[in-house]
């Protein structure tokens, strides 16, 4: 049991006052974010990234510095369901599914009720994904040590076929949206021959786009221009959690089991392929829909119907963080921030860092279990505060948000152009919601487009121009092969149910 | 309820007037506060685009207006240049001040 012991030290780097602080700010921090329209864990992890700079400098300082932003991350998780009961607005996109049955529980006066089941059952999923990462990263990153620019090629290809073929829009919208996010990650320095793409003769593209100015826009931005088509008001149930509520929804909930693993199940899965936690959570409350023995009664008020896209939500979140520690290749757009956090402290994501920074990884893998535990306590003790958040009037915490955004913007690089970008972005970003396009696959295009170019350039340079390589070994055949199944899945899917139905 | 979230219903209005008259009454302020903050600094830009949507849109009266507007950027202050040293843009206003 090697995984344990390198656990337990994880444990022992995790739980210095320090950290503990550090996990309690940023949960509450998260928490915060979560609820408040327009930030979520994507720019909120973004915003707050650069506040790091200074902090991942110090010995053992990276370590910290993970924690208070993956904490950040859970507290954002756990945030998105108070709106979504309390107030029928989805704080954050995976906790929609939650509204169908925790606003019909909120209005007949069992908030508490559909609070307590949705916390815990996101606190169970988050746990069971953070044990499959114990277990299965060091695996997957042994395996991942063997990997050259074909299998890394071959990865990136998986992950960008994967959301083709998973994503709840439809396929051309995604492609659309990724093609798109390609030809922002070209923009700037060619990473081969040093020339220059696509700069117009601006030196401010010299460098090309920072993706953390495109999430801050893209989700910020955009959400509050959204958010303002539904009107200025937030009107909700009021929010009461005491001991005997928690208790008794306690005492209902292993009732559920069933529901939980099946959730959890879809919710790693989905987290691992980057599916990302919103389709995990709609697809989970479909899946629950259909087992469970009263599911024509869900969409009324059903404590499963809570649980279901809670779990499946907090298992993808959690999981979505294996492939980026493991391969450096992110699962959902807020794992993408914190791996471009990685990058700018100077850590290369990847199978090395198992072996080079121990310290750092498993602090970080023991950090996920303390601060889901952090998480849940804050939670259902401050409830009632937090809901407080969302009666501050629009008129005050619309420009707030926004001059926070501003901020977070102009500290990734220290230019101003990068402000203008954020409200180009942010109209994009609007106009990419109201035609339904997805944001994630955007963002993850330009997160990768550079990594996946020049793997796929190197592995060019290695084979002369023979593009066979990607087919030439059993693994990289397998990725390449698998990859293509997905990226033309909805199309199978379509010939199978043709075939089915005749 | 899940009628509208889910199905991408085809004949949908893109956007209605009135919502694009709201979403323009954000836009507008917030693209000429980016370019506000190119020749006045963060700070003074911030009040001024806070004081702005509390005055316009919420109807604040104005003691409520600079206090909230002052205090949320002092805040800012704060936290950003004192607590993690990151400087943020700053214009001719604060250099009269003395800030930096």
């Amino acid at each position: 049991m090697e995984e344990l012991q390198a656990l337990a030290h994880g444990f022992a780097v995790a739980l210095s006052a320090k950290n503990i602080a550090l996990m309690f700010i940023g949960v509450i921090l998260g928490v915060i974010i979560g609820v408040l329209p327009g930030l979520g864990g994507a720019n909120g992890v973004a915003i707050l990234l650069p506040l790091t700079f200074g902090m991942a400098q110090t010995p053992g300082g990276d370590t910290s510095a993970i924690i208070l932003l993956s904490c950040i991350y859970w507290g954002a998780l756990f945030g998105g369901a108070i709106t979504s009961i309390l107030f029928n607005i989805p704080g954050e996109p995976w906790s929609v599914a939650t509204t169908f049955d925790g606003y019909p529980l909120a209005q007949k006066g069992e908030a508490g009720r559909a609070l307590t089941a949705a916390f815990t059952s996101s606190f169970v999923g988050a746990f069971i994904a953070v044990v499959m990462i114990t277990f299965l990263s060091p695996l997957v990153a042994n395996f991942a040590l063997e990997f050259g620019p074909p299998e890394f090629f071959a990865v990136y290809l998986l992950t960008f076929c994967a959301f083709v073929g998973t994503s709840k829009e439809p396929p051309f919208k995604t492609i659309a949206a990724m093609m798109l996010g390609f030809a922002l990650a070209a923009v700037g320095t060619d990473t081969v021959t040093g020339t220059l793409r696509l700069t117009f003769g601006s030196t401010h593209l010299l460098t090309g786009f920072d993706f953390l100015v495109a999430v801050i826009g893209l989700f910020g931005i955009g959400e509050i221009l959204l958010t303002l088509e539904e009107g200025l008001a937030f009107r909700g149930a009021s929010a009461k959690i005491n001991l005997r509520v928690v208790l008794d929804t306690w005492k209902e909930l292993p009732r559920y089991w069933l529901t939980s693993i099946r959730s959890s199940a879809v919710g790693c899965f989905m987290g691992i392929v980057p599916g990302g936690a919103t389709p995990a959570s709609f697809m989970s409350y479909g899946v629950a829909r259909r087992f469970s023995p009263d599911g024509d009664k869900f969409g009324t008020g059903k404590v499963e119907g809570v649980v279901a896209p809670e779990t499946a939500a907090h298992a993808a979140g959690t999981s979505a963080l294996l492939p980026m520690i493991t391969l450096g290749v992110p699962g959902s757009p807020t794992a993408a921030v914190l791996l471009g956090g990685l990058m700018i402290w100077g850590l290369q994501p990847g199978p090395l860092l198992f072996k080079e920074k121990p310290d750092f990884v498993w602090g970080l893998i023991a950090s996920m279990y303390l601060g889901n535990i952090a998480g849940l306590i804050v939670v259902l003790t401050c409830v009632p505060l937090f809901a407080a958040i969302l009666r501050v009037p629009f008129s005050v915490i619309a420009p707030v948000i926004m001059v926070i955004c501003a901020i977070g913007s102009f500290t990734v690089k220290n230019a101003i152009f990068d402000v203008w970008m954020m409200v180009v972005f942010g109209i994009l970003g609007y106009l990419f919601k109201k035609l339904q396009y997805p944001l994630a696959p955007l963002v993850l295009a330009i997160v990768l487009g550079d990594n996946a170019e020049s793997s796929f350039r190197q592995s060019m340079l290695m084979s002369q121009g023979d593009m066979s390589i990607f087919v030439s070994k059993k693994l990289v055949g397998f990725m390449t092969t698998l990859a293509l199944i997905l990226l033309f899945w909805p199309l199978i899917s379509w010939a199978l149910a043709k075939l089915r139905g005749k | 309820m899940r009628a509208l979230l889910v199905p991408a219903d085809r004949n949908k209005t893109f956007v209605q007037v009135g919502q694009l008259k709201l979403v323009l009454t954000v836009l507008v302020p917030t693209a000429i506060y980016a370019f506000l903050v190119t020749w006045i600094g963060i700070y003074v830009s911030s009040v001024l685009f806070i004081g702005f949507f509390m005055r316009w849109l919420g109807k604040y009266p104005w003691w409520k207006v600079v206090l909230v507007s002052v205090a949320t950027v002092v805040v800012f202050y704060v936290v950003f240049e004192k607590w993690f040293q990151v400087p943020l843009p700053k214009g001719p206003v604060e250099s009269i001040l003395r800030i930096n």
